[in-house]
Parts: C-alpha cells; structure tokens; sequence
C-alpha cells in the first residue's frame, strides 16, 4: 500500500499516479504508463489529483491491467519483446477472467489490450457451441423455436456440429 | 480525495449485472471480438441472440470486417463439364494450394436450382464485385432468371423480370453488380440491352436498385463498338473495352441519374495488332485497380511472322511469353505500365500459356499474382518474386482435346457477409 502526497502532485522524477481498485486496493503507477490508457490520460489532463478510483475494476484485473501497461510504458523493451509479452500476458487465462479484462479495457480505453484480449476470446469462442457462448455471456436465448430451426436449416453449412465443443 | 469516474456508468447503474452480461451489452466490445472470429462462427453465433445477430448482420459490422478496398480470399471458377453442369470451386489465395470447396462452397448453386429453377446446375456466374456475384440461369432463352449471391453466406434473392419493351426487341447482352459497400449497404445491377435490328444495333442500359427494388431505363440508346459481356466494376462505374483500334472504350456510372446521359468515353489502352485467334485480352479489377492486358499466344513462323509485318507495315515484335499488365489511373488519363511480365524463364516451351485468368493484387504490391490458364492446369505467377506455382490441375480431361482453361471464366472471391 501507498500513501498519497498530501502536498499535492508528487514532484519526483518520474511522475506517479495512484490507481485504486473497487476493492480499495491502491497501485503506484508511474504516469507514461498510465497515459497509455486514453480514459486515465483524460482524466489526468482535467484534475490534479493523483489519486483515481476506479469504482468497476478490481483488485486482481486491475493488477494485471497495470502490468501490461508498464511493460508497454517502458522504454528499455523492444516492440519484439513487447509482442511476445502480449502473446503470454493472454495465454492459458481462463475465458471468466478475460471478461473482466475486457471490460476493464473498454473502460480505461487500452485499445492493443483491448485488441489481444478480444483475440484471445475469439480463439476460445471459435469453435464453441451456442449453447456455451450463451451460458458465458449470461445471454438467454430470445428466438422462438420456429425462428431457431429456421436460421439452423439456412446457414447447415456452418453447423457442423462434430467439430464444436461444449467445454 | 475520491475521483469518481464518469466512465463508469454501466457498473454503477447496474449492479445486479455479472461481468458477462456487461460485456454482452456493449456493441462495441463484442464487435471487437467479433472482427477477430472466423466466418463460419460468425454465421452459427446469429442464433446466440437476436441481439448478436443484429450486430453480425449490420451493414457497418460487415464494412469493419473487410475494409475497402477489398483484397480477393479466393478465386471462383467453374470446372467445365461439357453440357451445361458446372461445379464452382474456390481457391483460397491465402493458403496456397486449398480449394475449400467443401465448406465454403457447398454447393450452393444446386440450392438455387433445386429450388427455384427446373433446370439443375445450369446456373451461370456473370460478374462478381465485392463479395456478390451476378449469377444468370440461361438455359431458358425465353424465361431468363437472373439472381445475387452471396458465396459466403450462400444467401440469394431473385432479381425482378426485366419488362420487355413492345416496340422493340430487346436481347439481354451483359449483367453487372455495382456494390461498392463502403458508400452504400445497397447495390445496383446494370443490364445492357441490345435493341432492334442486328444491322443498326443499339444500347440501352436498364439499372436495377436493391433500394427500391425496381428496373429503371436510364440514358439514352446509344451504339458502341464492345463486347458487352465483359464488363468491369471500378471506380464507382462499369467499364467495357474496345477490342478494336478503331473502337472507343466507354463506362457507366448507375448512379448518374440524368436520363439524357451517354456512356462517357475513356482511353482505350495500347492494343497489339495481330489476329484476333492469336491474341488473349484480359480486362480485370482487382483491390480498386483497373488492369487490361494484350498477349500473344502462339509464336508465328518467320514465314508468317514477314506476312504479317507486310501487311501491317511495320516490324512487330512477337512474343508469347512477354506482355505488360496494363493499369488506368483514376483520373482517366491514362493506362500505365503496371508490370512488365516476362514468362520465359518459368515457363517451359512446353508448357504454353492460354489464356490469363486474373489478376490479383494484395494489400502488399510486392505479393500481387497472376493467374494463367495453361492447358489442364491454372499457375500463380508471383508478380513481386517473380516465382510460380501450380495452384490447380484438371483431371479428367485427357480425351478431350478441345478442352483448354481459356473456357474458364475466372472470379475473385470476397468472403464477405453482406446481406442481399
């Protein structure tokens, strides 16, 4: 945990900003990286504070949020390096925890995470049935039976059921 | 010191919602998702929601998946068969050598036929523009029925009978698809008609708008001196070629609605002389590039060759294994020298090139190919690594010596999930 500079900004070198999750978890952020999230840019542009609380991302997403961002902030790391870093920051996640990246991309405005993670969701979902995509995304199905079979018996080709999986 | 984020409005009015379902509601983080989804994904995830399918079949969805302009996934063409069947199989250009034609193309002309139409497997593909395809069932010459299709999603929909005129007599002559989705979700179909007499023949062009759902006549009859069959979409207009030196190239552009209106005229490009048996044209577009090429195909003897040289008055020089890929500028200027093609190292002597399929260019102008027919079998040649390769051979044709790929009229295929 840090504290916050009560005399304002933080006047060191390299200038840091605290990010505080919904669970009150605080994280010291130096500020290249977190200008690399449009959202933070905009709000650090407007006020003064150096303390932003973000009150939909947790403790966890948040951690992992950061990460990517300091590794895309520092200097020092090649964009090879940098790449090769996105393909392991995503992979073996579990698709819940994608989700809540996601979304803590949309809100902080991380367009290339927000890009890798959507990747790697559409890696997961591609061979999936509908009946797991609905269940994942909480979605109920709102097609009569009628309206179902229908699309079914238009689209056959893409329906061939031997390769999905339910899991 | 607590900044609250404006940001984060879905969370805060929603409390009751779970992580999926948030996601779920924001168009804009499944689209992004969706972009990175395979086709036949996308096409099973309709049935997810009425939501989802609203989002996949939106016109904008479907512009995001494939910006403009739109490079070919795979070409069409037709096997021959002699008589009127025909199977379409597709190559995909991304994948070397793999012709997909059991999951994308699973035979979705039989389903026109089958289901519309009494004659099975007679459906012709008549022009293809970015992502449809003009397709005409021509057995009947009396009752043609002409429809757009959507390869991809084997989507089709009838176009209306075209009214015929009781004053004169009207043949149909060439049917194109004007789709440029990055203006408009909507297309329209130029047909050209010849009118009247075979001795004083004219034009009509008749344009049929997915908008309103109806043919119109639109400009004036006109005469020309092309062949009307091919025809080329590009630039927002459709292009036919002189073949003559003498002849002037036109183009037409359906969304010029003044009914005085001519076909405009632009450059005819560099035409090699020569009869015509011994020539091959290729007229094309590909990835918004207008392409023409002029070669010859059979070497003439020296005997022939001073012949010819006398007649036309001048040394030609002949060679079947030389030509270059001819481009317009947008302006109408000019035709350009795109490629030089020099075919004498990859080609053996025995192997002769027949005809030009396509050309096709890629987002990288250095990945850019050419597809030559040679007999019984279709090559890639590279055009930026000046390599080739077999991308397709015909089996079952040996005993037909009159068989040659020049016959297979070849197309570029978009995979694309616009709605027809």
């Amino acid at each position: 945990m840090v504290t916050t500079d009560e005399k304002g900004p933080l006047t060191a070198k390299k200038k840091s900003v605290i990010i505080r999750s919904c669970d009150g978890d605080e994280f010291l952020v130096s500020e290249s990286a977190a200008v690399l999230s449009t959202s933070l840019k905009k709000i650090l542009e407007e006020k003064e504070d150096r303390l932003i609380h973000l009150s939909d991302i947790d403790n966890k997403t948040l951690a992992m949020v950061i990460a990517y961002l300091s590794t895309h902030a520092d200097d020092g790391l090649s964009d090879d390096l940098k790449r090769s870093f996105d393909q392991e920051f995503v992979s073996g996640k579990e698709f819940d925890v994608l989700k809540y990246l996601v979304l803590a991309t949309d809100t902080l405005q991380v367009t290339c995470l927000c890009y890798t993670v959507a990747k790697k969701m559409a890696d997961i979902m591609k061979n999936k049935l509908v009946e797991w995509v609905r269940r994942e995304f909480d979605i109920q199905n709102d097609y009569t039976p009628e309206a179902e079979a229908e699309i079914r018996r238009l689209d056959a080709w893409a329906w061939d059921d031997r390769q999905l999986e339910d899991d | 010191m607590k900044l609250s984020s404006k940001l984060l409005d879905v969370a805060d009015n929603d409390d009751e919602k779970t992580s999926a379902q948030i996601v779920a509601s924001i168009d804009d983080l499944l689209i992004q998702i969706f972009l990175c989804l395979p086709i036949k994904s996308l096409i099973r995830f309709t049935l997810v929601s009425v939501q989802w399918c609203s989002i996949i079949s939106s016109h904008r969805f479907c512009v995001l998946r494939n910006p403009s302009p739109n490079p070919a996934d795979g070409l069409i063409f037709e096997c021959p068969r002699f008589g009127y069947q025909s199977t379409p199989h597709i190559y995909n250009s991304n994948s070397h050598i793999l012709f997909l034609n059991k999951s994308i193309m699973s035979s979705p002309f039989r389903k026109i036929n089958s289901a519309h139409d009494p004659w099975r497997r007679s459906v012709e593909i008549l022009h293809s523009c970015n992502g449809l395809l003009v397709c005409g069932c021509m057995r009947d010459p009396f009752d043609r029925k002409y429809y757009i299709y959507n390869p991809t999603t084997k989507q089709y929909s009838k176009l209306p009978q075209i009214q015929p005129d009781r004053a004169v007599s009207k043949t149909i002559c060439g049917m194109f698809l004007a789709f440029d989705p990055s203006k408009s979700p909507d297309y329209k179909v130029v047909c050209v008609s010849e009118l009247g007499d075979w001795y004083d023949p004219r034009f009509q062009f008749e344009v049929y708008s997915s908008e309103t759902g109806s043919w119109r006549n639109q400009g004036k009859p006109f005469t020309a001196d092309v062949d009307f069959k091919d025809g080329v979409y590009w630039n927002g207009a459709v292009h036919w070629i002189s073949f003559n030196n003498t002849g002037k190239s036109i183009y037409f552009n359906p969304d010029d609605h003044d009914d005085q209106i001519l076909p405009k005229l632009m450059p005819t490009p560099p035409i090699l002389g020569g009869l015509d048996c011994m020539r091959r044209r290729y007229f094309g577009e590909s990835c918004d590039h207008l392409h023409y090429i002029d070669f010859y195909v059979c070497r003439m003897r020296n005997v022939e060759l001073d012949e010819f040289n006398n007649v036309v008055g001048r040394r030609t020089f002949f060679s079947e294994y030389e030509f270059n890929v001819y481009e317009m500028k947008r302006d109408y200027s000019e035709w350009f020298v795109k490629y030089k093609v020099d075919l004498s190292d990859v080609v053996s002597k025995r192997d002769r090139v027949f005809s030009i399929c396509t050309v096709v260019r890629c987002k990288k102008d250095e990945d850019s190919f050419i597809v030559l027919g040679m007999k019984r079998k279709i090559i890639r040649y590279n055009l930026g690594y000046k390599t080739f390769e077999n991308i397709y051979e015909f089996h079952g044709y040996e005993n037909h010596l009159l068989y040659h790929v020049e016959t297979v009229p070849m197309f570029q295929y978009i995979e694309s999930l616009y709605s027809v």
